[in-house]
């Protein structure tokens, strides 16, 4: 008995020391790194079918678009060596880049292009993947490496739209694009386990300088709980987005948390369909009655920027900094305001916020409390997200929701489309005419400075109005392990590998 | 015999018919659409109606529910909405994954509680079982995601047994995918293993006071010959169908777990396509859970047959 007893101590003793030292090899391999990311990817393959902001983040390493931006939030050629603008700004013409690849190893051609170009506008059938498309008048193959786009009407942005994942160019003999996945980006995508991974590798046939690192894993990490244990034990390297709770409780000496901005405009969103809120009076008092301040103490212990308007402030030049003082908080001017509405005492209202996103949640708390300092009663109402698509988004059907808005691409326009009377999009029902005017005037401004000035002035008719109750760009919080740096933020939600290294 | 089974497979299918009818009439009364997930914050009415009409969703209610059965009976689950393949694909890594899970934890269950268990009865208010007891109610009463935790923390973190959340496919590594396994089987089977040991104690306990045990002692069996011989046969019954219950209840406790050490497993597909209303995904898999769960107790019934004679009259 005491022999069996021995002998299963001692197989255990070798078992551990065996499997103890399987984990250090592992960890010590510098050719790939295990990213953390918190959604599934169960997008289509299909860029131009790509709808959740998560899919495209990382899947701006597999394609590319004519052109694409960089860190800096410039828009470089990519697909394209480069482009000329006609005078009249109507005709874009592109030179197809020397040499370039596919994934799958076929060189990149003029037809690749125009079937492209032809399928994200929705020129062959399908939807366009913006409605800024609908604009293209002609696309025309002029010669084996040339082709151009002409445009109805003059449109500054036209380049920045050019810039997004949705629209990449990919083969136009790839038959399947929904489940076969090719494009020309550093990275290529090597396979997909739902709820699992996401596996890419680096494309050594890039036309550029590409990628450092040769495997990337994206890791589904679903459970917020567990994320800071996976980036203790090992088993992911890096982390995106995380929130304020999940940065304190990393080691300083093992990882580097960066601290950016989501790119997000983060705002209780006012249905202005909605009674008390289809009233200046009421909208103004409620903005000065919240105090963006103490959102972000409580919700990120004091991280985070203030925006004012529909703009966040990486957009730089359609940026306004003075706009993010107007409504600080001034429980007086509120009741001021709200004296003057036909609400002297308040009003009942429900805040819609989808439950998936702590960060809207907590910020929906402190507005509840916020708001009953001058006597509104505002009941929050958790909805799953799908729910919130449905209702809120689509169906309009709701008071108040806060929520985060991103941009598709580098334009305001991405931003500020969505308020004009007639937009699609236009789920708080704005509906102002002085609005709808100074923006016609910004899409058909003729240069970009006027463009830019018209959007500037849309931004201060969105805060003169107290169209919504704006409170912040979200911060972002990247941990990396000190195994690995060089990690860069973008204006844009997008994840660059090819800056990531290995520390040596 | 023949009747027996017979009569529970006639059962089976009732209960099927109906589970899938409720879950079907769940998902049609519940907000939300799956049309609007996929599309996201671009849908359009008129992308949104071509959608819906290539899915199937245009259909009546009724319509669509007897094609969806008519489905199920030629094995054809069809498409899961949001990873558009096949369902049956989808789920067939993920069953394999809680199916070991399952089966380790089983052997836990059944390899630690049964002599700890005999253990305990044989030396009640003896210096294990006052070390023991405690144990039992502590590990019974914590839930097992704070268990899990504990686990994860520390064989994960602080003896490097394993990686937190390191889970390998079986595809790519069979050896790696068991090992790890391991960590959350025993989170799993842990509380179980508690509630065997004093289901098991207290039975024997029991027995062991009956009028035979004192016949069999007058007889001239020792407390070993007793035990074995005589108590523990009538002691396991309980036990044996409890562990036919846990058997049944692992996928469900499964779901919790599969949280705590991100494996993706079943729960973790069953959660993602609720919240992304991938019908199809979800009614498969409960009827699928449905399915094991009759199976399981089926296969305790049998056993119930074979060991206790009295079951057969």
């Amino acid at each position: 008995m005491k022999k069996i007893k021995t002998l299963v101590l001692f197989c255990l003793l070798a078992l551990t020391t065996v499997l103890c030292a399987c984990t250090d090899d592992k960890a010590k391999n510098s050719d790939s790194i295990t990213i953390g990311i918190a959604q599934d990817i169960d997008d289509s393959l299909d860029p131009h079918k790509m709808v959740a902001a998560g899919t495209k983040e990382i899947f701006f390493n597999v394609f590319e678009g004519l052109v694409k931006p960089d860190s800096d939030g410039n828009i470089v050629p990519a697909v394209a060596e480069s482009v000329e603008v006609s005078e009249d700004k109507l005709c874009y013409t592109f030179k197809l880049r020397n040499g370039i690849k596919f994934h799958d190893g076929n060189a990149v051609t003029i037809e690749d292009l125009e079937y492209s170009i032809n399928k994200f506008a929705g020129r062959s059938g399908d939807e366009p993947v913006s409605s800024a498309f609908l604009n293209i008048s002609e696309v025309n193959v002029v010669s084996d490496d040339t082709i151009e786009i002409k445009l109805a009407s003059a449109d500054p942005a036209f380049l920045s739209y050019l810039a997004s994942v949705e629209s990449a160019i990919i083969p136009k003999s790839n038959t399947n694009p929904d489940g076969v996945c090719i494009g020309t980006g550093p990275y290529k995508y090597v396979s997909r386990s739902p709820l699992q991974n996401v596996v890419f590798e680096k494309f050594d046939g890039y036309w550029g300088e590409g990628g450092n690192i040769k495997n990337v894993t994206f890791k589904i990490c679903t459970n917020p709980d567990t994320i800071a244990m996976e980036l203790e034990g090992g088993t992911i390297d890096m982390c995106i987005h995380m929130t304020n709770g999940q940065k304190m409780q990393l080691d300083k000496e093992k990882f580097n948390v960066y601290e950016g901005t989501m790119n997000l405009v983060q705002a209780l969103y006012l249905n202005h369909d909605f009674e008390p809120f289809n009233d200046v009076n009421v909208r103004k008092a409620m903005n000065y009655a919240v105090d963006a301040k103490e959102v972000m103490d409580y919700v990120s212990n004091g991280s985070g920027a203030k925006i004012g308007t529909s703009i966040y402030p990486n957009f730089g030049k359609y940026f306004d900094e003075s706009l993010t003082s107007v409504y600080d908080a001034d429980i007086q001017k509120a009741k001021d305001c709200l004296s003057k509405s036909a609400y002297p005492d308040g009003f009942d209202m429900t805040i819609t916020v989808p439950s998936n996103y702590d960060q809207h949640v907590d910020t929906a708390l402190v507005l509840k409390n916020q708001l009953a300092l001058i006597g509104i009663n505002a009941e929050i109402v958790k909805v799953d997200w799908d729910t919130w698509i449905s209702d809120v988004y689509l169906g309009r059907n709701y008071d108040s929701t806060v929520i985060g808005v991103d941009a598709a691409n580098l334009s305001a326009n991405a931003l500020l489309s969505r308020f004009t009377s007639d937009a699609g999009d236009n789920f708080t029902n704005y509906d102002n005419p002085e609005y709808d005017a100074a923006f016609s005037k910004a899409i058909s401004a003729s240069d970009d400075e006027n463009a830019t000035k018209y959007y500037k002035e849309c931004a201060k008719i969105l805060n003169d109005d107290a169209a919504n109750v704006y409170i912040q760009d979200l911060p972002d919080f990247v941990a990396l392990n000190k195994n690995f740096e060089g990690y860069k933020f973008y204006p844009l939600y997008v994840l660059d590998l090819t800056n990531i290294k290995a520390v040596k | 015999m023949g009747k027996y089974i017979i009569k529970k497979f006639i059962l089976l299918i009732i209960t099927l018919i109906v589970t899938s009818f409720v879950i079907f009439l769940i998902f049609e009364l519940v907000p939300g659409d799956p049309v609007t997930d996929k599309l996201g914050t671009r849908a359009t009415p008129e992308m949104i109606e071509s959608l819906r009409a290539k899915w199937g969703l245009d259909q009546p209610f009724v319509l669509r529910y007897f094609k969806f059965l008519g489905g199920i009976f030629t094995l054809n689950f069809g498409t899961s909405y949001t990873y558009g393949i096949s369902v049956s694909s989808l789920l067939k890594e993920k069953i394999m994954i809680n199916l070991v899970m399952s089966l380790m934890a089983l052997t836990f269950v059944i390899v630690i509680s049964f002599p700890l268990g005999i253990y305990t009865a044989k030396h009640t208010g003896g210096l294990s079982d006052k070390i023991i007891s405690p144990l039992n109610q502590t590990a019974m009463s914590i839930p097992s995601f704070v268990l899990g935790l504990i686990i994860t923390f520390l064989f994960g973190i602080v003896l490097k047994w394993f990686k937190p959340g390191g889970y390998v496919s079986y595809k790519t590594d069979f050896f790696g995918f068991l090992y790890f396994l391991i960590f959350p089987s025993f989170a799993l089977a842990l509380p179980k293993i508690a509630m065997c040991i004093r289901l098991l104690k207290g039975n024997i306990l029991e027995e062991a006071s009956k009028d035979y045990s004192t016949t069999a002692y007058a007889r001239g069996n020792n407390t070993k010959g007793l035990l074995y011989r005589h108590v523990l046969k009538n002691a396991a019954m309980p036990t044996v169908t409890f562990i036919g219950m846990i058997a049944a209840d692992m996928i469900c406790s499964g779901i919790v777990i599969e949280q705590v050490f991100s494996v993706p497993g079943l729960g973790q597909i069953l959660i993602n396509s609720i919240s992304t209303r991938d019908f199809p995904v979800v009614e498969a898999e409960v009827l699928m859970i449905a399915l094991f769960i009759m199976v399981i107790s089926f296969i305790t019934d049998i056993i119930h047959v074979i060991i206790d004679p009295r079951v057969r009259i």
